[in-house]
Formats: C-alpha cells, structure tokens, sequence
C-alpha cells in the first residue's frame, strides 16, 4: 500500500475522532463527557501526529504525542479533581450550572427549566461495606441484578 | 596693618558672622543680648571700611590703569568651558566662568563706610527701639544679613553676583518688612516688595543675559584673557564699546538694567512698594528702604555707567523717570498723614532725583547723584530714626493728626529732626543743599541744549520746592502747635533712651557736616573709580568745582518758600489748609494725591486681576480640556469593554463554540487566502 | 563579592525581606529596621558615589542574558549623567522614611517594604548600563509606587494610583518599542554578529551608523512618549497633581524628588545622545513644550487652594526648565538642566515633606484653613521658608544655580545660536522662561504668607495627630465639637523631623554657594552628549524642517506607534534572511 495511502486513513480517522470528540464537547453538558469528549480530540490529534511521523520517517510525531500523553495525564488529574470539587458543592455535573466567570451585570444564564427531581432526596451510589457479605434476600437480588 | 584683600573680605563677612551667631543661638541663649555680636561686627566692619577706604584713596592709577581698583577672587561659582564644536553656524561661545570676586575701587569704598556706619547706627538705635520684642535676635539676625548682603552687593566684581546679592537684599528686605508678620498687612507688604523687585529683576536678569551674549562675560574687571564688561581694557578705550553692542541692543541693556534699578530704588513704575514697606520696624525703613538698600539702583546705574554712556535715548529715559518719580512721589508726599509714608515718598522723590542727575550722562550728573545719594542716606537715616523715635513714644502711633506739639516731650527728637527735615529741603549751609545744588547744576548744564531737560529742570526746581513743603509740613504738624498726645498714651509720652537719642545726635551732626564737607573731595575721590574715570579717557574734561550761585539761590529761595507757605498753612489754627483741602477735594485733586494716583488700584486691575483670571482659566483648561483629554483616552477602552462584555455571558460552551468557529474562520480565511 | 555596589542596590531589597519579619507585629520594628536598612544604603551609596568622585569608581559586569547571539548584561555603573542622582535616591529614602515615622501606622511593614523596593528600583535605574536592564528598573519603580499611593493615599487614592500608573505605563511601553528597535537598527548595521543592549556601546555605534532621520524621528516620538509623560512635560501632566495630591507625604517626596527626574534623566541618556537628529529637529517643538509649561504650570498653580496641589503644578513649571535647559542643547542649558533635576528634587522633596508635616499636625491641606503657623511652629516655618526660597529660585541657595545657567543657556542659544526662523519664537520662550521666575515667586510666596504668616488660624475641630489612619478619615470639617479646638499639642519641628529635614538644606545651601562642586563631576559626559547634539545641529538643514516639523505635529501617538512597530517588523523580518546564510 501506499505511503500517502496509509497516511490518509489514519487522518481520516483522527480527524473523525476529533470531529465526533468535538460535537461531543459542544453538545454535552455532563462534565465528564466533556472531558471525554476533549480527550478524543486530543487523541484524534494524536493520531494524526503519530501517522505524520510514521510518513516522514521521524520520531518527531511520536515525540510530541508522548509528550501530549503526559501533558494530558497531569491535566486529566487536576480536571477530575476540579470536577470533584464542582460536584460536591451543587451535586450536579451539569456545567451550565457554573457561570460564576460572567462579566458583571451580566444577566444569569437561564436554561430551559430541568425537570426537578421529584424524588425527595436524591440517592448516591455508594460503594459496598466492606466485612462478612450480608444476608441478602435471593428474590431481590435477583431482581436487582435484572437492573444490571 | 591689615592686607587690601583681608580688608575686603572682613568687612562682609563680620555681620555675617554675626548674622549666623545671632541666628544658631539667639533664641535659646543670646535673647536681649542679641544685638551684642550685631552691633561689634557693624562696628568692626564700619572701622575696616574705614581702613580699606584709607587704603584706596592712597593709591595711585598706574601708567597702564584707569582709575583704581583691586580684586580679590575667592573661588569659583561655576565654569564651564566652552564647546568645542564650532562651525559657521555656531558662533565661538565663550568660556563661562563665574568667580566669587571682591572689588575695591572709589565707588565701593564711598558706599562701604556709608553702610557700615548708618547700619551701626541703627543697630544701637534698634536697641532701643526693639528692646522688649519677642523677635529681637531674630531682628539683629536679619539686620546681620542685610549689611553682608549690602556690603557684597557694593562690592562683588560680576553682573552674576550683582544680580545675586541684588535678590538677597530684596530678601532680607522681605523678612524685615514681614518682620511682624502675624500682622497680614506687613506679610501682604513684605510679599509684594519681593514681587516688584522680582519684576524689576526680571528685566535686569534680561539685561544680564544681553550682556553676556553680546560681551561674553558677566565680569567687570579683566580676568586672564577674558576681557571684562567694565574692564581696563575696554575702559581704556570707550570707543571699543560702540564696536562690541551697536543698534538696538545698545539701548536695551542700558534700558533693561534700568527697569532693575526701578524696581529696587523705586523708580515709577515700580515704586508701589516702598510705601507699603513702612510695615517693617522703623529702624529697617531707615536702614534698607531709606538709606542703603533702595540705592543700590543708583550704585548699578553709576558703576554701569559706561554702558549707559553708549546710547543718549537710554540717558534721557533714566533722566524723565527719575524727574517724573521725582516730582510724582513729591505730590503724593503732600497729602500723606502717616509720618512714615511722608518719609517714604519722600525717599522715592530724593531717589528719582539721584536718576534725574544720573540721567544727565555727564561726569558732573553722575558724581552730582552719588552725592546726593550719599548725603541723603545720613539726613534720611535721620528723620526716619526721628520717625521711629515718635513712634516709640506714641506708642506706635504715626498718624500726624493724632499728635502735635512733641517739642515740648522730645526735645531732642525734635531738635534732630529739624536738623534733618532742613537738609532734606536743602537749607544752607546743611548736607542736602550742596547735594541737591550739584544735581540741579548738572541737569541746568544739560537744560542749556535745550529739549526734555528743560523742562526736567523746571520739575527739578518744583520738586524742590514740594520737598520743601512737605518736610516743613510734617515737622510742623508733629513738633509744633500745643501738645496733643493720643490718648492710648495717656501721660507716658517721653522722650526715646539714651541708645536711641544717640544716633539720633550723630545722625544729626552728619547731615549737618557731610555736604560741606565732602562736596568737592567726594567727586574727586569717586571719578578715579575706572567705570568714571573712562569719561575723563574719553576727552570730557574733568570735574570743574565753580559754584553755581544762581542755582543755589533759587533753590534756597524755593526751598524757604516752601517752608514759608509750610509754616503758613500749618502753623498756628489751620483754617486755611483746611479751607484749600476742600477746594482740592472739589477738583479731585486732593484724592488724587492723598490716594497715591491709585497706583495700586490701577496695576491690581491691569496686572493682578487679569493675571488671576488667566490662572483660574488655567486650572479650568486644565481640569477639563487637558485632563478631559486624557480620560476620554482611558475611556475609549471602556466604551468597547461595555460593548464586548455582552459576550461575556460564564457559560462554558458559549466560550468553546466561541473558540470553535473562530477557529474555522481562521482556517476557512487561510484556505481561502492560500487558494485565491 | 565585596563590592558595595552590590550592596547598595541588595540592601533594600534584602531589608524589605526584613521589613517583613520584624515589622509583621508592630510598626515600631518595621519602621526602625526600614530606617536602619535605608541609613546602611545611603552609607553604602555614598561609598559608590565618593569612589567615583575619586576617580575609582566601582562596576559591576556580568553577563545576564548572554550568548553568541544576544548580550544582555548585568552592568551597573555610575558616571556624570547619574552619580548625583543616585546618591540623592538614597538620600530622599532616608528623608521618606524620617517623614513616614508617625503618619504610616497601618500595614506600617509593607509600606516600608514598598519604600525600600522602590528605593532597588530608583537606584538601579540610575545606575544600569544596559537597556534591558535600566527598562526592568524603570517599570520596577511604578508598582511600589502604585501601592504606596493605592493603599496608604488620600480620598481619590485609587483613581490616582490607576491613572498615574496607566499613563506612566502607556508611555514607557512606546519607549521600550523605541529602545528596542534601536538595538535591532544597530544589530544590522554592525554586522548582525551579537545584538548589544549596553547603552555606551549602542551610541558608540549609532555615532558611525545613524539612524535615517524619518526613522529617527519615529524613535524620537516613541522614547518622548515614555519620558515626557515621566517628567511631566505639559501637555503631559495630569496625572501627576493628581498623584501628588493623594500620595502619602513619603510617596510625593520620592516622586517629585527622584521619580520625575527619570524622564529627563532618560532624555539626557538615550534621546539626545541615540537620536541627535531628531532631537534637533524636534527641538523647537519641545522648547514651545517646555516654555509653555513653566508658565502654564505656575498659573494653574496661582489658582490652587490646595498646598500639595499647589507645589505639584509647581513641578510641571520646574520640570519646565529642566527641560527647557536640557533642549538648548547647548553646554550651559544642559549642565544647567542637570543641576536643576538635583535641585528640584531637593528643594521640591522639602517642600512636600514640611507640607506632610504640616498635614500630621492639622489634617488639612487646604490653604485657607490655615495662618499664621510661623507662631505656633517656628523652625517649620523656617524650613519652609528656606525650600520656597529654593524653589524660587533665590541666589545663595540652590534653585538660582540652577535657572541661572538654564535661562543663560537658553538664552544664549536663542540669541546667538538660532536659525533665523526660530529666533523670535525662542526669544519668546527665553522671556517666558524668566517671567515664570515672577510667577514662581508670586504662587510660593503666596503660600508661604496665607499659611505660615498672619493672625493664627487652625483648623477647628481636629484633634491633634490621633493618627491611627495616616490618610482619608479627617471629613468631618469644622463642625466638630468646639471641644476639639485645643491645639496645643500641636508641637514645633521635632527631632526627628529636624533630622530629615536638615540634608537638605545644607545640600541646598551648598549647591547654591559653589556649584561648581557638582558641575564639574557631571561635565565631562554631558559635554559628550552635547558634542554629538552640536554635531547634528551644526548640520541641520533648518528650511527643510519647517515642512518636516509640520508633518510632525499633525501625527498623533497612535500613528507613530503603528510606524515604530512597523519598523522592527520590518528589521525582524530581515533578520532570518541572513541569519539563514
């Protein structure tokens, strides 16, 4: 096959991940998605890098996307916690609840009204208590398992 | 005993010595003892004068001099070599030095002994007279100050330290009129004496720049190579002047200097002052603004009097000021009730009259008006100490028509400032006859051409005669008729302490010796002063002592006249006086002179007022158009910020679409850039 | 290194450190460790100064930013531009301090710790031989500065210390732009091996390749902006009343006395000696600058009711000579003008210290609630007397020295040196020159009697110097209770206030009597600046410039900014070109 050829699918490719990481970005508005989606785009980019390295022959490309690994793990670190962060001040990821960076006097952003949560109080998974594994009634949890 | 140069420098440097003594330590520890340095380092400096007056009067012009001088160089104020760049469009500047130089010639030697010994004077006077005042060191300070600066002022050797020295006494002037100065009329005073002066400087600091572009020197004597304004070389030969300044700059610098003289001697127009400076202590109005400081005009005129020689329009300009203040100051004498002010014009008067014989450009007129300067300063000195002494008995009280009759409770007041006010008036045989005798001569001398001078003379010759009057007048209204006293005084009034009687007697015995006297030998001494004896090189011949007995007899007869319609008028009920005021105050002339032309309301209108509306114009450009100017700078960025922070609505992915197609346009623009 | 030039500019930045530590819990640590640390400095400096008057000065040189392609250098040295300079920054930091004592108690460490870094500011400006490093310095002054006045000022305290540092900042931008094309010009005119930022080095250079005159004249307007807005050269002033007036008192002390003078300091350093053409074609232009500024300045200040405000536009008149001094181009106005950067910071910084002290007592700055103090504060009267006779310019004492020499100067060159066109105009700004003598004394004395002479008169209802908040809290006028009216704790000069006050005057009183003193050490490279300047005028083509000057005044700042830029674009996009060869 040739070079160019090679080098066309895998830009083809990188530039569909990047789209589709793209749309996800604009389009979502669960911060992790987002962050998701960001990380598609930059693997998309990555991608590309790589192929480009691979055409001309060089360790440039590689270079860069190991350095790019690296940057985007620092980053993916101190994303994660900030998202932490935002989460247990409102318990929602929803980023369009922060716009604390408006100008002032800028009006507040009023998104279409959220269904609220009619439950009375939200439930957070929790993780299993750790020790002897409790008595389980086997109906329900077979029931529960149907969930899964 | 003493070397010439130890001589010229001592007699300065004692009252400043004294001056700083008197300053460190008067308030603490001197207090009523702080005329004790003053008073010795007066004395010391008065004998040395003495001593280098001596000294100078003994030598000889050699072959290769004009007249007599000797320098002393102490150090450099500042050189600065001139640039090494010359091209045709540059001229060759020359070396800029500035020497801290002390002359000693005639003229200074005339002025020394005069200032030293009046300064003495009125230091034992003001013992006296400021005994008691919480400000007494602080006086004795100043008056330190005053004489160091007067005696550098005489005998500095540069325009530079002229002008220098010229403004120190204008200060020293300023602290003694302000020396009350919790009264806001002697702050006010003091204040507007500096800014006068400071106009008048203004004109002589551009008579000075003139000067030292056209000669390329401030010095006068001849330094080195350099060859000095007043120098040997070019006095020797007069004619070198006309080849260095020509045309109109000949008669600017005369002309400029001249408005320097106006403003400290207190020539029209600026001589609204000096009035007003009779604020200060007495025994400063008799020292500063009587007898020494306020000629120091006359002393720049005569030592600069080969520049004024170059161009006659400069002469006669010098001649009708003074003739004009002279008589000016004269009908404005005559309506004043406050002793101090009669004093004060007349001062102005006598001093226009020293410009009026100055500006007759002969040998005679110039040696005529330092005679007249000299022996004014002894008569002057006296009546205003006599001033002083009233004062002190009336408790500061100086309205003439408060008091009368102080005869019979001073005595020697009295006695003295008879003798004063007759030779001011120029009664035979006392000091201001001969003066005034050789001033009207000269400017009869010049009359004989006929033109302006003619009718100068006739304004001489008048205001001889209101000089007459008005020093009749005051005498006759303060010592004369029955004794009134105000009642703030009650039956305290007595005559002045023996330290102020004193100086009163010596004063007294001066004005009536020092005309007779010094008549002849004066001009005789001062025409061997170079920037004179250039004259005498230039083919005038020499000073010829005859007589002028028409002069003197009308002027004695106008001078007795005077003092007759005087003594008519004020001496015995005063109907008739009051009778003529009426009929002056019915054409207005009365105000006129009793409110000094309005002089100070026609220059507040003219000058102050225009001067403070520009200034508040000023601030107002300022404020909004200069300022305004400058914001709306600052505020353009904000105009666009209000506009673009629209945008700026926090929401994450308003930002990243944002972000998005900025980016595709970028790429789109470049695509379509690169292809097209 | 046992260099005391170290020292010296180390010094107050090691003891803002110190400042900190031992001021943190009381004002009386910060401001006697601040003190001691501005005393060790100034006796440092001295050092350096007196060495250098020995003929051994001291330098340090050593490569900051240095390789083959670039050389920026650590090099501080003195010499004739800027000895005196340097040793008055570290004398007025001492006065600043002394004048600071008891007004500064709230957050006393950090201001003493503002004071010291803008004294490693001031001192390295005057002593930096490279341009980067005089830039650094230059802008390092404006933020302790910024502080001073945002935190510790008056009522407006935030409005000024933003405009003040806006402006000053929007100007010395153009001029670094300046500065730096005229590196890049002299990079490929000496054959593009090393890019030199030393200053002696770059005019050395520019002498044998100048600089076009249009480019010249671009960089002239660019280093203008930046330094006249420093100096302040009226149109370019406002800021400055506006800063003056809200500065603490130790803040417009350091302002008028060493801050001002950068701008012409820079003006002397770089415009005149790196751009001689432009400077003799822009000459005219900013001698009508200079001219109406004095006069200008000292009317606005005839019309002010507000001492500080009052000796701020007293300033713009000073710098005025300054500046008219230093574009006579000729050797008097220049020395003269140099002198007057010393004595104005002298005479000017006094005033603003006695009129603090002034302000500790009463708590007002307004004329008109104040008479007649020489009765109740004697020696401050005295004081205050002697710095306005300074100020006016009265012989004997430092301000005549000054003027004298300037107006000489400018005299001289309007007379006999000035091409025929120009001669009735700078005639006329000679004249302006010595009327503004009038003016000055009419405004000072004017201040001097209102306040220190007449009948008593104190501002009622203020208690003496509570003084927790040195600033601000005093609105309350006059109807206060009548409680409040006993001021008889108000005291005369004190020790301390003696202490800061008493070198300046002996400074003052020295320069007046001999001058020569401080003449002769700034001589010799004044006189080398003025050889090249006298060059260019010799030269100068005066007809032509008439057009030239026309095009000059009808472009703006923007315009020319636009054109600086231009031209570096235009040399940096040359430099791969050849550097690919």
């Amino acid at each position: 096959m040739l070079e160019v050829q090679l080098l066309y699918n895998y830009l083809v490719i990188g530039a569909l991940l990047f789209g589709i990481g793209l749309v996800g970005l604009l389009s979502r508005r669960n911060m992790l998605i987002m962050f998701l989606a960001a990380e598609m785009m930059l693997q998309g980019v990555s991608l590309s890098l790589v192929a480009f390295g691979r055409f001309h022959n060089d360790w440039g490309g590689t270079t860069l996307v190991i350095l790019i690994l690296t940057v985007a793990a620092c980053e993916a670190a101190i994303l994660l916690a900030l998202v932490q962060c935002l989460f247990h001040r409102t318990g929602n990821l929803d980023i369009a609840v922060w716009h604390d960076l408006r100008d002032a006097n800028q009006p507040k952003f009023i998104d279409q009204e959220v269904p609220g949560d009619d439950a009375a109080k939200p439930e957070w998974p929790t993780l299993t208590p750790a020790g002897i594994e409790p008595e389980v009634d086997a109906d329900e949890a077979l029931e529960h398992r149907i969930h899964v | 005993m003493f070397e010439t140069k130890s001589l010229m420098v001592l007699i300065p440097a004692l009252p400043l010595a004294a001056a700083i003594i008197v300053g460190l330590l008067g308030r603490r520890w001197l207090k009523e003892y702080s005329h004790v340095p003053v008073v010795l380092a007066l004395a010391g400096s008065c004998v040395f004068s003495l001593l280098l007056l001596k000294d100078i009067s003994n030598r000889e012009p050699d072959a290769k001099q004009v007249g007599v001088e000797v320098t002393h160089t102490l150090w450099t104020w500042a050189a600065i070599p001139a640039a090494g760049v010359t091209t045709p469009q540059i001229k060759a500047t020359p070396n800029f030095q500035i020497d801290i130089t002390l002359r000693a010639d005639p003229l200074t030697c005339m002025m020394l002994p005069m200032v030293t010994f009046i300064a003495t004077l009125v230091a034992i006077y003001a013992m006296g007279y400021m005994h008691g005042d919480p400000g007494y060191w602080r006086f004795y300070a100043y008056v330190g100050l005053f004489v160091f600066s007067m005696t550098m002022l005489v005998s500095v050797s540069n325009f530079a330290l002229l002008y220098v020295f010229w403004e120190a006494v204008g200060v020293c002037s300023y602290l003694l009129i302000g020396f009350w100065f919790e009264k806001p009329e002697a702050a006010a005073a003091g204040k507007k004496a500096f800014l006068v002066n400071r106009v008048g400087d203004f004109g002589f600091a551009f008579g000075l720049f003139l000067i030292w572009v056209s000669f390329g020197t401030l010095n006068f004597h001849d330094a080195g190579d350099v060859q000095g304004v007043l120098g040997q070389t070019l006095l020797a030969n007069p004619a070198r002047y006309a080849e260095i300044i020509t045309g109109s700059v000949a008669l600017a610098i005369p002309l400029l200097l001249m408005v320097g003289a106006c403003g400290k001697s207190a020539q029209f127009p600026l001589h609204v002052w000096l009035p007003d400076a009779m604020e200060g202590p007495t025994p400063v109005s008799a020292l500063i603004h009587a007898a020494t400081m306020v000629t120091a005009g006359v002393y720049m005129v005569t030592r600069c009097s080969p520049l004024f020689m170059l161009d006659p329009r400069a002469q006669l300009v010098v001649a009708c000021i003074g003739g004009f203040t002279a008589l000016l100051a004269g009908l404005i004498a005559l309506t004043q009730t406050d002793l101090k002010r009669v004093l004060a014009y007349s001062t102005v008067s006598q001093l226009g009259y020293m410009f009026l014989a100055l500006g007759t450009g002969s040998l005679a007129g110039i040696v005529a008006g330092m005679f007249h300067l000299f022996t004014h300063a002894f008569f002057k000195a006296l009546l205003f100490l006599g001033a002083g002494s009233v004062m002190h008995g009336m408790h500061h009280i100086i309205d003439m028509r408060r008091f009368s009759g102080l005869r019979r409770v001073m005595p020697w007041t009295c006695l003295t400032f008879l003798i004063g006010s007759l030779a001011l008036a120029g009664i035979v045989p006392l000091a201001g006859f001969w003066s005034k005798d050789q001033v009207l001569a000269a400017v009869h001398d010049r009359a004989h051409d006929g033109g302006p001078f003619v009718y100068l003379y006739y304004s001489a010759v008048l205001t001889a005669f209101l000089t007459a009057f008005y020093t009749a007048r005051a005498f006759f209204m303060t010592f004369m008729g029955p004794l009134v006293v105000p009642h703030e005084v009650g039956d305290h009034a007595h005559e002045s302490p023996p330290a102020m009687v004193f100086p009163l007697v010596v004063l007294a015995i001066c004005s009536i010796f020092v005309g007779i006297t010094f008549d002849h030998s004066l001009g005789d001494f001062i025409v061997r002063t170079p920037s004179l004896a250039c004259t005498l090189v230039a083919g005038e011949h020499g000073l010829e002592h005859h007589f002028h007995w028409d002069i003197a007899a009308i002027s004695t007869v106008v001078a007795v006249l005077g003092i007759a319609i005087a003594a008519y008028f004020y001496l015995g009920d005063r109907r008739q006086i009051n009778a003529l005021t009426r009929i002056m105050q019915g054409v207005r002339l009365y105000g006129l002179s009793n409110r000094k032309f309005f002089f100070d309301e026609i220059y507040h209108v003219l000058f102050v007022l225009p001067l403070k509306g520009l200034a508040a114009l000023s601030y107002l450009i300022d404020r909004w158009l200069v300022d305004g100017l400058v914001n709306l700078c600052g505020w353009i960025p904000r105009a666009v910020g209000a506009v673009l922070r629209n945008i700026q609505t926090g929401v994450v992915q308003f930002y990243a679409l944002a972000m998005v197609l900025g980016l595709a346009l970028l790429i789109g623009t470049l695509l379509v850039w690169k292809v097209g | 290194m046992n260099d005391p030039f170290v020292f010296t500019l180390l010094l107050p930045l090691v003891g803002t450190m110190l400042v900190a530590a031992f001021g943190s819990t009381s004002h009386v640590g910060a401001r006697i460790t601040a003190l001691i640390v501005s005393l060790v400095t100034l006796l440092f400096a001295s050092r350096v100064t007196l060495a250098w008057l020995g003929g051994h000065p001291y330098e340090i040189d050593v490569p900051w930013f240095s390789n083959a392609a670039i050389d920026i250098r650590f090099n501080l040295g003195l010499d004739g531009l800027s000895v005196w300079m340097f040793a008055l920054s570290a004398l007025l930091t001492v006065t600043a301090i002394l004048v600071s004592w008891e007004a500064i108690k709230d957050r006393a460490a950090l201001f003493y710790s503002m004071l010291l870094l803008l004294e490693t500011g001031m001192l390295g400006c005057f002593a930096a031989r490279d341009i980067i490093l005089f830039y650094v310095f230059f802008e390092f002054t404006l933020i302790p500065l910024f502080f001073l006045i945002g935190i510790w000022g008056s009522e407006e305290r935030r409005y000024a210390a933003i405009k003040f540092f806006l402006y000053t900042l929007a100007g010395s931008m153009l001029t670094f732009l300046g500065l730096l094309a005229i590196v890049l010009w002299v990079y490929d005119q000496t054959g593009r091996e090393q890019m030199t930022f030393s200053i002696a080095k770059l005019v050395a250079a520019l002498g044998e390749h100048p600089l076009p005159l249009n480019l010249q004249l671009t960089l002239f307007v660019a280093l203008f902006a930046g330094f006249a807005i420093k100096v302040p050269l009226f149109p370019l002033h406002t800021w400055l009343p506006l800063a003056h007036v809200q500065a603490p008192t130790a803040g417009s002390v350091i302002l008028a006395g060493i801050l001002l003078k950068i701008g012409t300091y820079g003006f002397l350093r770089f415009s005149l000696p790196m751009l001689p053409d432009a400077t003799v074609t822009a000459m005219p232009c900013v001698l009508v600058l200079s001219g109406a500024g004095i006069i200008y300045g000292a009317l606005v200040a005839l019309a002010q009711g507000d001492m500080k405000r009052l000796i701020a536009y007293s300033s713009v008149s000073h710098l005025g000579y300054c500046m008219l001094g230093i574009f006579a181009l000729n050797k008097l106005g220049m020395q003269g003008g140099a002198l007057q950067m010393i004595n104005h910071g002298l005479s000017t910084g006094g005033l603003f210290a006695v009129i603090g002290m002034v302000y500790e007592r009463y708590h007002t700055r307004q004329i008109a609630d104040l008479g007649g103090l020489a009765r109740r504060t004697p020696m401050l009267a005295v004081c205050m007397l002697l710095f306005t006779f300074s100020s006016i310019g009265l012989p004997g004492l430092n301000g005549f020295a000054g003027e004298f020499l300037i107006l000489t100067g400018m005299f001289q060159r309007a007379w006999s040196d000035a091409p025929a066109i120009y001669q009735a105009t700078w005639m006329t700004i000679a004249v302006a020159g010595v009327f503004g003598v009038v003016l000055g004394a009419w405004y000072m004395l004017w201040l001097v009697e209102r306040v220190f002479f007449g009948p008593l008169k104190e501002p009622g209802g203020h208690a003496p110097a509570p003084a927790a908040h040195g600033h601000g809290s005093h609105d309350h006028h006059g109807h206060a209770a009548a409680a409040h009216d006993d001021h008889s704790a108000i005291h005369d000069l004190n020790f301390r206030e003696a202490v800061a006050l008493v070198p300046l005057v002996v400074f003052m009183f020295w320069i007046g009597l001999v001058p020569q003193t401080f003449l002769a050490p700034m001589a010799p490279e004044l006189d080398k600046v003025e050889a090249i300047v006298a060059k260019a005028y010799a030269k100068h083509d005066w007809k032509s410039v008439a057009k030239t000057e026309d095009e000059l005044n009808h472009r703006d700042a923007e315009d020319a900014e636009k054109k600086t830029e231009m031209k570096i674009v235009n040399v940096v996009d040359q430099l791969p070109e050849r550097g690919g060869e």
